[in-house]
């Protein structure tokens, strides 16, 4: 009578522990893809910033051009194309059209280049790069490590118990395997 | 117990997240023994420049809790200057780490054979105050003319000093206290920690004397994890630096070079 009764609260503890562990690998799981996809979100407000950057060179030169409207908006469509951007390689052809606008504006003003205010251009030019480049590897880290988390043997099969949907993160590549951007040019 | 070893797992993944991290960071010197917040590792700064500098460093640090450092390196390994500077600010955690206000100064001196370089990164949180374009300018205008004359204590000083003036602007030692100060939630668990810790103090003395049982000591660690990374904010006197708060940098800085 009182082993049985030993036995059934050993039962009862055991299951109580596996929900336990469930629960826990879920929520690790859950915070860690919440972690990327905050990083995400950094990766893309730091395009945004990049293409912020083609209105304020087009406002440090009052003169209106021909094609100003179409540079504003292309902006426009680029904005756009950062908020829906989902996987790196959208975010990599998002970078080749901003640079590709920001080339057609200087082309576009040629008396750009002798105002004083393109000095600050060209370095906030080169701090969104630097932020771009942040973001980018930040991202990839917390690919990284939810996506060695959720492979684990374990992890792997209580998730699949768990249910929920963790598929598995594809982070951005290195420059050396995609096509380069191309360049912005102030000569 | 099941959780707890899930814990230690969970742990160890980072650590070794951590250390893949690491793997990229070689070229990156580790923070001296004890912390300093001038690091002259190409040795061209006399001993009492650079200990004027560290002095005026520390108490800018102590008076608005802004870290400004200064790294002199003649190598910077694979990586372009800003990128080693962001790098090297996130190991180290120059700045406190909620206002992530950490400035640090990279200065690759010239050499016959090679240009000399300089960047100022600044950290997340003064990125607002001190833009891109005002990094160029100082690096320009403060650092490079002087640097040029071979004056390198010259164009740190008067760099440091255009940057204490921006940096201060945006905090001082009380916007630091009142955004570092302990949330109320600590005090919920606080203060019912003290009373369950004299209560458990007042159990022992009856039953043992005046020994302390030890169930008593768990809040010790607790008051050290609050109140830990306030040491930089002290008040005593003399040049020691109390050591880096973990800030973050996110590519924020410009450079230039000569």
């Amino acid at each position: 009578m009182r082993r049985g009764l030993i036995i059934v609260a050993i039962i009862i503890g055991a299951v109580l522990l596996f929900i336990g562990y469930l629960n826990s690998t879920y929520n690790s799981a859950v915070s860690l893809d919440e972690a990327s996809k905050a990083r995400w979100a950094d990766v893309g407000a730091a395009y945004q910033r990049r293409a912020d950057l083609i209105p304020n060179l087009v406002n440090t030169v009052k003169g209106a051009a021909a094609n100003e409207k179409d540079i504003l908006s292309s902006v426009t469509a680029l904005r756009s194309g950062i908020t829906q951007a989902k996987t790196p390689q959208d975010f990599d052809m998002i970078g080749k059209k901003i640079n590709a606008a920001i080339n057609l504006t200087i082309e576009a003003y040629p008396q750009i280049r002798s105002t004083e205010n393109f000095q600050t251009f060209q370095t906030q030019l080169e701090g969104t790069e630097n932020r771009i480049n942040v973001a980018r590897e930040d991202y990839n880290q917390s690919v990284n490590v939810y996506n060695t988390y959720i492979r684990g043997f374990i992890t792997h099969a209580v998730l699949g118990i768990a249910g929920g949907n963790f598929e598995l993160k594809k982070g951005f590549e290195a420059a050396a395997g995609t096509e380069k951007a191309p360049e912005v040019k102030f000569n | 117990m099941r959780k707890q070893s899930f814990k230690t797992i969970l742990s160890i993944l980072f650590l070794f997240s951590f250390s893949l991290l690491q793997a990229g960071d070689d070229n990156i010197p580790n923070q001296p023994l004890p912390p300093r917040l001038v690091n002259d590792f190409s040795g061209i700064l006399s001993a009492a420049d650079a200990s004027t500098l560290e002095t005026k460093l520390a108490n800018f640090n102590r008076q608005t809790s802004n870290q400004i450092a200064i790294v002199m390196v003649n190598d910077l390994g694979d990586d372009e200057i800003s990128k080693y500077s962001f790098k090297l600010g996130r190991k180290w955690g120059i700045g406190q780490e909620k206002l992530r206000n950490g400035i640090l100064l990279v200065i690759k001196p010239k050499t016959a054979t090679s240009r000399g370089q300089a960047f100022i990164a600044t950290g997340k949180g003064l990125e607002g105050a001190i833009p891109d374009a005002t990094c160029h300018e100082i690096v320009n205008n403060e650092l490079i003319p002087h640097f040029k004359q071979n004056d390198y204590y010259g164009g740190l000083n008067a760099a440091t000093d255009v940057l204490m003036s921006l940096a201060k602007g945006e905090y001082d030692y009380n916007t630091y206290a009142n955004k570092n100060g302990f949330d109320s939630t600590f005090l919920f668990i606080l203060i019912p920690m003290i009373i369950l810790f004299l209560i458990l103090r007042r159990r022992n003395r009856f039953r043992n004397g005046y020994t302390m049982g030890s169930s008593g000591w768990f809040i010790f660690p607790f008051l050290g994890g609050g109140w830990g990374n306030d040491s930089s904010g002290g008040s005593s006197g003399g040049s020691d630096f109390g050591g880096f708060g973990g800030g973050d940098f996110g590519g924020g800085g410009a450079g230039g070079s000569w």
